[in-house]
């Protein structure tokens, strides 16, 4: 059973980054209704279910479609045929193979970033709003350093130690956790600015004034009214950094060859694109329509959590 | 400057002034932190000498005299200070690699960067002004539609990607059927043709259009949302019951009020190619910044690293404080706050 103060709105006056900072309410989202506008919004279902499509594919594909390294009979180089839709490499590899393969990957990353630094970003966030003080100072001066530091540069410095310890960082696990190190910023103050504006709300007060302990204050009462910029944040992020992470193979910093990704792909067919197109054109084809398909659900959400924004940003 | 009256009492230039200097100490503390975090990653690298220790073919002295000339037997905060003093001093060291200052290959590159951003500067402002205005002004149109649609496409596209598929397009598809070549993929100018501004325009065109779709696409969006709110406020009421022209509308009364939130996406991306046009200037071998940092990394050329992390994060900073600045002058309301 809900409590009822959890119900109410708080209003806030949105503070800088905002065009005009006008008042804008905010308030827990009711996910059915939620749902509801997700799912009438065409765009945004179609994106979604390619999004399965693609993940599932990239799932089974080396039990369903062939190991990716696995090398071919026939002509090396063959343009797409019906055998292999994109083709074959210099190698004699199937490329859809690969690029199932190396989605994996991309996938795996954008999402296991994702949840990191949200986690990152709500805990950091929280602890600077709403205990504030002294030490949500540091914590704000300390996102306010990651934010100089330019994130495509400071990432490539940091998989290129390469080895600590047993983790490589230019494998899969090792770029998630630099990645994530590094891109959690933006939800902190996203969080810490709900944090503010909700720490003396009277429904949170009502909850100190019964013995409520912070960690479950924050839970049940202040964080549920973050949660729909907390969610459209992710949906930015796993864009980004599957992005991001593909720039970093394509520079020839990520996990290394025979492993397909779809940066290295891209890279290793620079050479002849004139002649074997099809090896440059499949792979960045992936990377573009999956962070499409993934902005228009992003976009789909937004919609669906905050109906107010959605005449300015269509 | 007429806008000075709204400062309030007291001297305003001085008032703003100190605002400036108060908000540029803020940052120094932030920047010193971020060379620490920047020193710390590259020392995690390791031994930058690992490799030319493994050749025979140099001498033990040579190995030694490197030791000595950049302190790598000292403990980490040492070495830490000796290199920030010797950074501030402007003594930024000798790439390992080419055995130039690094200096003297910052002064070779960021020209050639700033050139590639001053342009997309150009070029990406005024057509997301545009595209935003026009999509704002007519909003729900078929034109706002495919406005906002063509955004959708550009903030999706990874960049090597689109640079990759200009390539095809528009050099090695024409080559191959008519022997015709109006773009050129690779460096600044043809050899044989360095000082020709004609040359120097084909070899920026696809670098530019490369990096400027992304900027096009955020930016349209920011102005188009900047635009419509303006439009909905009391005083575009006030001026179009007096009967101005939609027209006059938008161009006198509401594009200026809009152009406050853009000035500070605006300078922060601006600010952010520098350290991140890295893809681009790759794909297109731009002698530029981005260019000198992935050989630069390649080489575990660690000077280098060093001094180009350091600069680009103070040029970071630098930009954020000129955008808030800006920002403030234009909009009076949160001027001196």
């Amino acid at each position: 059973m809900m409590p009822a103060y959890k119900r109410s709105r708080a209003v806030q006056v949105a503070g800088d980054g905002w065009p005009g900072g006008e008042v804008a309410a905010f308030a827990p989202p009711e996910w059915r209704a939620v749902l509801r506008r997700f799912l009438g919004r065409r765009a945004a279902v179609v994106a979604s279910l390619f999004l399965l499509l693609l993940a599932a594919a990239c799932l089974l594909a080396e039990a369903w479609v062939q190991d990716p390294n696995a090398l071919q009979r026939g002509e090396p180089l063959s343009g797409p045929s019906q055998q292999h839709w994109f083709g074959t490499d210099e190698l004699n590899r199937d490329v859809f193979a690969r690029v199932l393969s190396g989605g994996r990957i991309s996938l795996a990353v954008g999402v296991g970033v994702t949840i990191l630094a949200t986690a990152i970003g709500t805990v950091v966030g929280s602890i600077a709003g709403y205990r504030g003080g002294r030490l949500g100072d540091v914590l704000m001066r300390v996102v306010d350093l990651f934010l100089i530091l330019p994130l495509l540069p400071v990432a490539l410095v940091a998989v290129s130690v390469a080895e600590i310890g047993p983790l490589d960082l230019r494998q899969p696990l090792g770029t998630t956790l630099v990645l994530s190190f590094l891109i959690w910023t933006p939800l902190a103050r996203i969080v810490r600015g709900t944090c503010l504006s909700l720490r003396e709300a009277e429904f949170v007060e009502a909850a100190r004034s019964v013995g409520a302990s912070t960690a479950s204050i924050l839970r049940r009462h202040i964080l549920p009214n973050a949660a729909g910029p907390i969610v459209i944040n992710g949906t930015v992020l796993v864009a980004e950094v599957i992005l991001v992470e593909s720039a970093i193979a394509f520079l020839g910093f990520g996990a290394q060859p025979p492993t397909p990704t779809w940066g290295n792909m891209l890279a290793n067919s620079v050479s002849n694109m004139a002649l074997y197109p099809w090896l440059t054109v499949f792979p960045g084809l992936a990377v573009f329509s999956t962070v499409l398909a993934i902005s228009m659900v992003g976009d789909g959400l937004r919609d669906a959590l905050d109906p107010l924004h959605r005449r300015l940003f269509q | 400057m007429a806008a000075a009256s709204s400062f309030g009492s007291g001297s305003p230039v001085a008032a703003f002034a100190a605002l400036a200097v108060r908000r540029l100490l803020w940052s120094v503390p932030v920047v010193l932190l971020a060379t620490v975090i920047v020193f710390g990653l590259v020392s995690l690298r390791g031994d930058p000498l690992v490799e030319l220790r493994q050749d025979p073919s140099i001498p033990v002295e040579r190995i030694e005299q490197l030791e000595a000339e950049y302190h790598l037997d000292d403990a980490l905060h040492l070495q830490y200070g000796r290199w920030l003093v010797d950074f501030v001093r402007g003594r930024w060291g000798t790439s390992y690699q080419s055995r130039l200052p690094v200096r003297t290959l910052v002064a070779g590159a960021l020209p050639n960067t700033l050139l590639l951003v001053g342009a997309v500067f150009v070029v990406s402002t005024s057509v997301a002004v545009g595209a935003g205005v026009l999509g704002a002004s007519r909003e729900g149109s078929t034109l706002d539609h495919v406005t906002s649609g063509l955004a959708y496409f550009g903030i999706s596209m990874p960049v090597f990607w689109f640079g990759l598929i200009l390539q095809l397009v528009l050099v090695v598809v024409p080559l191959r059927a008519f022997d015709f070549q109006l773009f050129y993929v690779q460096g600044k100018y043809s050899t044989g043709k360095e000082g020709d501004v004609m040359n120097l325009l084909q070899h920026m065109a696809l670098p530019v259009l490369t990096l400027s779709i992304g900027r096009v696409a955020v930016w349209s969006r920011f102005q188009r949302a900047g635009l419509i709110e303006a439009l909905d406020a009391d005083y575009v009421r006030t001026a179009t019951a007096k009967g101005a022209t939609r027209h006059r509308v938008i161009v006198n009364h509401a594009l200026r009020n809009s152009l406050g939130p853009m000035v500070t996406v605006v300078a922060l991306g601006t600010a952010a190619m520098i350290g991140g046009a890295v893809v681009t200037e790759r794909i297109f071998a731009w002698p530029g910044m981005g260019t000198l940092f992935v050989s630069a990394l390649q080489n575990d050329d660690y000077p280098v690293i060093l001094s180009w992390l350091a600069l680009v994060s103070v040029g970071v900073v630098g930009a954020n404080l000129l955008a808030d600045m800006a920002y403030r002058l234009l909009d009076p309301r949160v001027r001196l706050t």
